[in-house]
């Protein structure tokens, strides 16, 4: 667990430190929500209908920009070799790796969701706005580091990764954005979100195993 | 992985192995064994195995048959690897690295200053791995050898790189890891100061 750690404190201070494209996702994702009423138009009720749907597309695409950097960071370097042989268990490590990743570029991304549903006339935004999204793309990071996992050892896997993931997400995008609504129009949030929470639950007892799988094949 | 059957080996005992690369068969029935404080070349031209058979014995690799024992190391850990790639990161320094290193292996850090100052990269310890050179990269890895006490050492062409000094240093490292009783196998293009007490041809199981 403590050797764990120490890879998800190196994730952290080599993306403080540059190299990884720290704010890409969170600039992709305000760039696409920035692009909707331009393309849209500014009528309120149609732009605040359409706006938790395209939060959550735009989350899904955002998390695509990087998610293939997760394993192929170490694996090119050799590094992975160093992490196989540290005695620390490579399910430990990768889902610690998937939880750096989405502090870094994940977190970023609900944080700006309140941001997005003003830029997008939402009626009611509130702090818990970002509960459905938060809760998703955490799920939307878990499983897709399962597709990273499986091409990290590829070179440009990223459409690759993208093919792999997008059904996984598939849930994510119908009971977020369903919950999101709820948030936007000022109602309680329904079962939707014990849905989502499942599927983030499901995901962090699952993925592990499937990445530290995939990661092992040389 | 591949299994130690008792608790406290002390040998490595390749038995019977076999490697397959894409369709090339590399080496069959390949037989070696290593005893503790002995220091085994592994020699064969470009090609022929080596590095395949070092990541085999790191457990990187499944063996196509046969098996092997490894001494057995601390905390689950696997052998020592030193390979082409570095495992640096661009941005990383020789410090932050270390720190990184002991904190993954649960070793305490005071020693660090010390390694650091006798690979001789005291200057160069707070620059981004990207402005290192080959060889000093190298000497990094001999680093992370001696902050984690580990049996076995799988060394892939270690010399490489290191200028006469670090070959010299290189040389002191092992003879000090083999008198406290480890083992090391080597592939080695260039003879070293350092004379091997065994030498394993991989192409000699070549068929």
């Amino acid at each position: 667990m403590i050797g764990a750690l120490a890879i998800f404190r190196r994730e952290l201070m080599l993306a403080w430190a540059g190299g990884s494209g720290l704010f890409l996702p969170a600039a992709f994702f305000a760039g696409a929500i920035f692009l909707g009423p331009l393309g849209i138009g500014t009528e309120p009720r149609l732009l605040s209908a359409i706006a938790p749907g395209m939060i959550f597309v735009a989350l899904c695409l955002a998390s695509l920009t990087t998610l293939e950097r997760i394993f192929q960071a170490d694996l090119e370097i050799g590094a992975q070799d160093h992490q196989r042989l540290s005695g620390v268990s490579m399910e430990l490590v990768a889902v610690f790796k998937v939880l750096a990743h989405w502090l870094i570029s994940g977190l970023p991304l609900a944080l700006l969701t309140p941001v997005a549903g003003v830029m997008m006339r939402a009626e009611t935004v509130t702090i818990t706005s970002i509960l459905p999204v938060l809760i998703g793309s955490l799920t939307i990071y878990l499983w897709g580091g399962v597709g990273a996992s499986l091409t990290a050892g590829l070179r440009r896997s990223g459409p690759l990764v993208a093919l792999l993931v997008l059904p996984f997400f598939v849930p994510v995008v119908i009971f977020g954005a369903e919950e999101l609504t709820f948030s936007f129009t000022g109602e309680p949030f329904g079962a939707g979100l014990t849905l989502l929470a499942a599927n983030m639950l499901g995901a962090l007892a699952i993925s592990p195993f499937a990445m530290a799988a995939a990661l092992k094949l040389d | 992985m591949p299994k130690s059957h008792h608790q406290d080996e002390n040998f490595l005992k390749l038995e019977n192995l076999t490697a397959v690369r894409g369709y090339a068969l590399l080496f069959s029935n390949l037989n070696f064994k290593l005893d503790a404080g002995r220091f085994a070349a592994l020699k064969g031209p470009n090609g022929s195995g080596k590095t395949t058979l070092l990541r085999m014995v790191a457990g990187f690799i499944e063996p196509e048959t046969g098996s092997m024992t490894r001494p057995s190391e601390e905390k689950d850990r696997g052998p020592f690897y030193l390979g082409h790639d570095h495992g640096l990161r661009a941005t990383e320094t020789a410090i932050s690295h270390l720190r990184y290193w002991a904190r993954l292996h649960s070793v305490p850090m005071d020693t660090i200053p010390d390694i650091i100052e006798r690979l001789g990269l005291k200057s160069r310890a707070l620059v981004p791995a990207h402005s290192l050179s080959a060889g000093q990269k190298k000497r990094l890895g001999l680093a992370r050898a001696l902050l984690t006490p580990r049996k076995l050492w799988l060394l892939d062409e270690p010399a490489a790189a290191l200028d006469t000094k670090g070959q010299a240093l290189l040389c002191d490292v092992i003879r000090e890891h083999l008198a406290a009783g480890g083992l090391c196998l080597a592939a080695l293009h260039d003879p070293l100061a350092l004379e091997p007490d065994d030498y394993l041809d991989v192409s000699e199981f070549r068929q």
